[in-house]
């Protein structure tokens, strides 16, 4: 059982004018549960979340995950221990537009082996509720897109996953389901990490975490 | 596989840039293929030429090659044989030019009756018969010679002042022997108003080639003794200069392209920044990233480098057919090396213009990249 632990993370923005991003965060994620960082506009939440990936670099502080501390890695070692462990979904899904559906999924697991499983891209895309991937990004709706995002997260069969506002372009129906399939991939084993607005799809969740200024103020 | 599909997808997603490019380049590989190719054809026919004849050895005039005026006495010939080094040739030939508008043309070689070998390689009858009298005013003409200008045995040939019936066409060979008309060469002399010839050719027993070489240097100090490597060799350092002059020529359009690329590659790459962000958010190195810019730069090369060869192919079989009509030969010849030259200057076109950028895309601040 890897868990995901932050030490005293601080990340400060800007030169002439400095704006503290994170202060001081320390937490520890658990495999098989599902975590809401929620928060005000501008209170850390993206921050956090790239700081934990290893795509953003502390001013002070560490990540580890199991026993490899990330940022005693390089650029490209971080790179390579993402696509082996962790998946990303963002909040404007970020498909690559001139992949098909199955394409984008296809390039999650290729950018971690240098290889493709078409046959297992569809299969995750079906308990998905995508049926057709041989469309374009742009010929799916917000949700579909979203959920093929998803896909493309899964199909490396990450240990963690990490959303920032994966919700925040979709309706209401459509986020309840992207949140039910977030809580349930928690369920089996994965560390889920969301972070968002709504307060109500976050009580979906096992664990509530609230930022105020780039700081933990309760769970 | 997959890489490939990406950026060929991309290519086709970004289509209409691309093509600026992939014109670009076929534009500057034709040039590039048309140009060089006119060496190949060159080095080609020299090769050709120097096999259309049966030597090995030219005594010359002192530090000349062939030239165009006769200055040898004929009795150098004799001077040679008398050595006993082989089978010896007195060499006169005269450029021809017949019909009006002139549309045959050839040259006319003199046969050396006196000779036991034929000048011409791969010479035989294909209808009629062969000179059999150095006294006797007959011609036996190239099979090509003989269709452009219309000519059948039987007909009149005239060369200078003199006039020649035709006795026999001689069978398809090299294009020397087809654009040929051997007359007698004593007649020959007598129709150009000269006591003189070009050069005296002389074919060795081949054991003993360098031997004869050695004999005829010490023998004829006051001319210039030549192997038809000699010749070759000097010849193809002349068409040596003339590709690395033509060469020059086509790196300016391609040193343009590689602009050119270089300038669309930027754009392509500032675009795409979120999708290399993306990219390296979910685990790709910056070495990928900066592979999958080059890899799709040089791919577009290769595209333009396909079309750019099949033009300049089509373009040098063309206008080779056309200088057959106008000149009766061939300059233009494509080859491997030209298609492997330009293959790897498309490659180098595509790397050159695309490293800067692949550079600025691997280096791309994955947060800022997508968007806070
Ligand atoms: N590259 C940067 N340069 C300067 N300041 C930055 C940079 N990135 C983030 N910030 C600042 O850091 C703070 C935290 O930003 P962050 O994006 O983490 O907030 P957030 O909680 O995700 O906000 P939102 O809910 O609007 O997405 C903000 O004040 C933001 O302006
Ligand atoms: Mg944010």
């Amino acid at each position: 059982m890897k868990v995901l632990k932050a030490e005293g993370l601080k990340k400060v923005y800007g030169k002439k004018v400095k704006t503290v991003a994170v202060d001081g965060f320390s937490y520890e994620f658990m495999p098989g549960k599902s975590y809401a960082v929620v928060g005000p506009s501008g209170s850390g939440k993206t921050t956090l979340l790239y700081l934990l990936a290893g795509i953003e670099v502390p001013d002070v502080g560490r990540v580890i995950y199991g026993d490899i501390a990330l940022f005693s890695m390089g650029d490209d070692g971080r790179a390579r221990f993402r696509a082996d462990h962790f998946a990303f979904v963002f909040q404007q899904f970020y498909l690559i537009p001139y992949l098909s559906a199955l394409d984008n999924v296809s390039m999650g697991l290729y950018l971690k082996t240098g290889k493709t499983d078409p046959k297992r891209a569809r299969e995750i895309l079906k308990t998905l509720g995508i049926t057709d991937p041989s469309k374009k990004p742009y010929e799916y709706s917000g949700g579909e897109q979203q959920r093929i995002a998803i896909a493309r997260a899964l199909i490396t069969d990450p240990e963690v996953i990490f959303a920032d506002e994966p919700t925040g372009n979709l309706d209401s129906k459509n986020s309840a389901t992207i949140f039910k399939v977030l809580t349930g991939i928690a369920v089996e084993g994965r560390t889920v990490i969301v972070a968002t607005h709504d307060l109500d799809l976050a009580s979906t969740c096992d664990v509530v975490l609230h930022l105020k200024d780039g700081r933990l103020v309760n769970t | 596989m997959f890489l490939l599909k990406v950026v060929f997808l991309s290519i086709k997603h970004h289509l209409l840039r691309f093509l600026l490019a992939i014109i670009g380049l076929a534009i500057s590989i034709t040039s590039l293929v048309y140009l060089m190719s006119f060496g190949e054809g060159a080095r080609s026919l020299i090769q050709k030429n120097v096999r259309a004849f049966n030597l090995q050895i030219l005594v010359l005039p002192p530090g000349q090659a062939l030239s165009a005026q006769p200055i040898l006495p004929r009795q150098l010939a004799d001077s040679v044989r008398a050595l006993g080094v082989g089978k010896v040739y007195a060499v006169l030939r005269l450029p021809y030019t017949g019909g009006f508008p002139p549309k045959a043309v050839g040259v006319v070689f003199g046969k050396d009756f006196s000779s036991s070998m034929h000048f011409l390689a791969d010479y035989s009858i294909g209808k009629g018969r062969d000179l059999t009298d150095s006294t006797r005013r007959e011609a036996v003409v190239g099979s090509v010679m003989a269709r452009t200008a219309g000519w059948k045995i039987g007909d009149t040939v005239f060369i200078g002042t003199g006039k020649y019936v035709i006795v026999g066409i001689a069978k398809a060979g090299s294009p020397i022997v087809d654009n040929a008309i051997i007359v007698p060469l004593n007649l020959l002399m007598e129709d150009m108003g000269t006591e003189r010839i070009l050069a005296v050719a002389v074919a060795p027993p081949p054991e003993r080639s360098e031997e004869v070489v050695k004999l005829l240097k010490k023998s004829f100090p006051n001319y210039s003794v030549q192997t038809s490597e000699d010749l070759m060799r000097l010849a193809r350092s002349f068409v040596a200069i003339g590709d690395a002059i033509r060469f020059g020529l086509s790196s300016i359009a391609l040193f343009v392209t590689a602009v050119f690329l270089f300038a669309i590659m930027a754009i392509t790459v500032q675009e795409r920044r979120w999708e290399f962000s993306v990219l390296r958010a979910l685990g790709a190195t910056r070495w990928f990233i900066f592979r999958l810019v080059v890899v799709q730069a040089v791919a577009v090369s290769l595209i333009g480098w396909a079309f750019g060869v099949l033009l300049g192919w089509g373009l040098v079989e063309v206008s080779g057919k056309v200088m057959v009509r106008v000149f009766g030969l061939d300059l233009l010849e494509m080859s491997a090396g030209i298609l492997l030259l330009s293959l790897s200057v498309a490659i180098v076109v595509g790397f050159v213009g695309s490293v800067l950028p692949a550079v600025s895309a691997m280096r791309i601040n994955v947060r800022e990249g997508l968007g806070r």
